[in-house]
């Protein structure tokens, strides 16, 4: 008679095992009294740890969860709005500054009168920049884009110090 | 709401309500918290580990598959973030599998005054709570969230049969210290 180990009775208890050891183990523990205080012991200990319940975690835990999950979503938001409005500043003044240039090179050069009406219409388009960007209104947006840069700055280092304080926390 | 399976709470946060994730957390936390505690042996460790596990969890919910059960998948991160916590506090991984013997030192715990006297439901769970983090994760896995042996190998990432071994070796343990005790009880 093959030997019943404490494996094949854990098996048998998870039901883990084919028809015929099935039987056989049931006959085993049926005939065998050892065998059968064997088996109860196991089912005890199984029994138990069906019982262990689970520990309970304080009631706020799920709020604390869901605040710093927002937090973090509204902040990503935050910084995504920031860099969007960088971005179009950065895209205006590149675009001015571009117009500015070529209205220059376009009143230096010597154009015939077959092209007047698109030396008219850019003019007119220049104009308009130049008017944005002329010598007076440099400075002021010398000062804007020193502004920006240095609110971009600050961003970024408050940025840095709270990537380093999630990080060690 | 409650109702809503897994799967569509992860639907509709990935499409946007946020506030979903919160059925998922209220119905995973105590039991993940049980298996952080029961391994790391901290309940402050486990909370602050829990917690990460879950923003994690929801950071990646994009990434999820649903080629698995959000429960094998979410398992998976919490024992990583274990088996991480106690790399970082140097404490001692096993990355063998125990033997009996070195489970042996939890019986040694018990003295027969306290074996005989305490009620024997209190003893396994002061036993399970000692037990080493992997023998403590398959435990915790099997019995609280009722994983079957190939989920909590996918978690785990170790062989069904080592989830096998290590389950039924914690199950011979706890038995030797139920027959110690009957023995004591009738010598007493």
């Amino acid at each position: 008679m093959k030997n019943i180990d404490d494996e094949m009775l854990n098996n048998f208890i998870d039901n883990q095992l084919s028809d015929k050891e099935l039987d056989f183990i049931k006959s085993a523990i049926a005939n065998s009294p050892v065998i059968k205080k064997r088996y109860e012991m196991l089912l005890k200990v199984d029994n138990h740890l069906k019982q262990c319940g689970d520990d309970n975690l304080p009631a706020d835990f799920t709020i604390l969860i869901m605040n710093k999950i927002n937090r973090r979503l509204k902040r990503e938001k935050q910084q995504k709005s920031f860099l969007v409005i960088v971005l179009s500043l950065f895209i205006l003044i590149t675009v001015g500054l571009v117009s500015f240039i070529l209205f220059e090179m376009i009143n230096s050069a010597q154009i015939e009168k077959s092209s007047d009406i698109i030396m008219n219409y850019s003019h007119n388009i220049s104009q308009l920049f130049s008017n944005l960007i002329g010598k007076k209104n440099l400075s002021i947006i010398g000062s804007v884009l020193s502004l920006i840069m240095l609110v971009s700055g600050y961003y970024l280092f408050e940025l840095q110090k709270r990537t380093r304080k999630n990080l060690f926390h | 709401m409650k109702n809503l399976t897994d799967v569509e709470i992860i639907e509709s946060v990935i499409k946007g309500n946020t506030a979903d994730y919160s059925i998922l957390i209220d119905r995973y936390k105590n039991k993940a918290f049980t298996m952080l505690k029961r391994m790391l042996k901290n309940e402050f460790d486990a909370e602050e580990v829990l917690q990460d596990c879950f923003l994690k969890a929801f950071y990646s919910l994009k990434n999820f598959k649903f080629e698995s059960k959000f429960s094998t998948w979410f398992y998976r991160i919490v024992y990583n973030s274990a088996l991480t916590k106690l790399a970082n506090t140097k404490r001692k991984i096993e990355n063998e599998m125990s033997s009996i013997d070195d489970m042996h030192f939890l019986e040694s715990n018990y003295n027969a005054d306290q074996l005989v006297k305490e009620d024997l439901s209190v003893v396994v769970k002061k036993i399970v709570n000692e037990l080493p983090p992997k023998n403590a994760a398959v435990i915790t896995m099997f019995y609280l969230e009722e994983m079957s042996g190939e989920e909590i190998s996918e978690a785990m990432q170790i062989s069904v049969a080592n989830v096998k071994v290590i389950l039924h070796r914690s199950r011979n343990l706890l038995k030797e210290i139920i027959e110690k005790r009957n023995l004591l009880q009738e010598v007493l």
